[in-house]
């Protein structure tokens, strides 16, 4: 794996605030699912490991926890606020942050590079597909699927009773995709989640009546969530499959929202009363006019032939 | 070099009673924390579940939050430092926890804090990632042969 290599000591700076960063930091607040715990308390379980794997989305290297048989992906989350520590029994912990697992569907992380390897319309074995210099650890995502879990989204030839070659189905993968969207957009619904972005919302209200909820403003959530795992690409496919409309942005906002203030629509906007111009003048003024006499006597004297005392401190052309 | 995640030694681990609080303290190890907090925690009466304390003479206002069903609180430790970057990383689960209290720096708590909605989060990616692999799967082929049937 490639790693930055660091400079030798022009960087210690840097390398001591890293350490200082680092010795702050030697304890954390995980709230984990129990398949983590309870798979890994078999006597010859392994432990589960934190890796570093490919987010679909972001195409950059995030933290997952994968349980010890590598049949689980758990996803970290970190709940950040600004001003949080912790009392731990007797003990005081700085670091105020939450890391909390939610289990996350190998699929979407194995998506990108199904799409990736469907390009030639060959069909290839599933450790064959997923390969990644960057990433080696996503190796260990051909095993956490169930039995028929990767054909939801792929064609798939057998060779032997070992042996399975996939390949990418757009339309298989579509259908599994719209399947999500409405899970995510009946939990939502079941959940009571304030979906619109019209008007504020707050716990404390007694609300009147959710006009607003509708079943597709909830899909259009539900899309807004589950395109959080998938490429550009992908995600535009999935809103034409499911028919939702095409957003635009500036069109909608005008009408739902008070207009917050009124824009100004000159470029060249100058305000009224400038006081630093003012200021400038002044000081301008009191530096020719306030001279004390030896200035003054300096000033009469007669330069020429004379270099500036800089030039001496100057280093020679 | 991996990161993994010592869960073995929550056989000896206890439960510990944890607090979430709203400020940043500069530092990590021990204090006297149930005689100079815990002792100040009181009972509203406005609400049977809402509880106040004082922290440095300001007023806290604070719930007990239960952990999502089927999730485990860790505290995790990193005993030792690896020396090299190659070195694999131990995290040691020290204690666990079922429930923490959440407080607010004078303001009381209510469904629309940060934290309950960040919770929010565990419900909702159940239903992504689909409750058990084998009713998703029914489901799925169910949904797939529907469409084949539809576009015959």
């Amino acid at each position: 794996m490639p790693r930055p290599t660091r400079g030798k000591g022009s960087k210690s700076d840097q390398v001591k605030q890293e350490e200082h960063l680092q010795r702050k930091n030697d304890q954390w607040i995980f709230i984990v699912n129990d398949e983590v715990l309870n798979g890994s308390c078999s006597k010859d379980g392994n432990n589960p490991s934190l890796c570093k794997l490919r987010h679909p989305r972001l195409n950059s290297g995030v933290m997952y926890l994968v349980s010890d048989k590598g049949t689980n992906v758990f996803e970290l989350n970190a709940f950040k606020e600004k001003f949080r520590s912790w009392f731990i029994g007797e003990t005081v912990q700085r670091d105020g942050d939450i890391y909390f697992t939610t289990p996350v569907d190998p699929l979407f992380l194995v998506l990108p590079y199904l799409i990736n390897a469907g390009e030639n319309n060959r069909y290839m074995a599933i450790d064959q597909i997923v390969l990644d210099e960057e990433f080696p650890e996503c190796h260990k995502l051909s095993t956490c699927f169930g039995k028929g879990q990767l054909e939801l989204i792929t064609d798939w030839k057998e060779i032997d009773d070992e042996m399975k070659v996939y390949r990418y189905n757009k339309e298989k993968c579509m259908a599994w995709l719209k399947s999500k969207t409405e899970a995510v957009a009946d939990a939502l619904e079941k959940k009571n989640v304030q979906v619109s972005t019209k008007g504020s919302h707050s716990a404390i209200f007694i609300r009147s009546k959710d006009t607003d909820n509708s079943r597709e403003s909830y899909l259009e959530f539900a899309h807004g969530v589950v395109s959080d795992y998938l490429a550009l690409a992908v995600e535009k496919e999935l809103k034409t499959f499911l028919g939702l409309p095409e957003v635009n942005e500036s069109a909608s906002t005008p009408e739902n929202e008070p207009p917050s203030k009124k824009v100004k629509l000159s470029t060249d906007v100058k305000p009224l009363e400038d006081y630093s111009i003012k200021l400038d003048t002044k000081k301008d003024k009191s530096k020719t006019g306030k001279q004390s006499a030896a200035q003054k006597q300096l000033s009469k004297v007669d330069k020429s032939g004379m270099k500036s005392m800089m030039s001496f401190f100057s280093p020679k052309s | 070099m991996a990161t993994l995640l010592d869960i073995k030694s929550l056989v000896n681990s206890k439960t510990e009673t944890c607090h979430f609080l709203p400020c940043e303290i500069d530092f990590d190890g021990g204090a006297k924390v149930s005689s100079f907090f815990i002792k100040t925690v009181s009972q509203e009466f406005s609400h049977e579940k809402h509880i106040s304390a004082t922290f440095r003479g300001r007023p806290l206002k604070g719930e007990e939050v239960e952990l999502p069903t089927g999730y485990t609180g860790l505290v995790v430790k990193e005993h030792h430092k690896r020396s090299t970057e190659d070195e694999d990383r131990n995290l040691a689960a020290i204690h666990r926890f079922d429930k923490f209290t959440h407080w607010n720096l004078d303001k009381t708590p209510t469904p629309d804090d940060s934290i309950h909605r960040a919770l929010q989060w565990v419900d909702i990616s159940a239903a992504l990632y689909g409750r058990s692999k084998a009713l998703t799967l029914t489901m799925h082929t169910a949904c797939w042969i529907l469409q084949w049937i539809c576009q015959d």
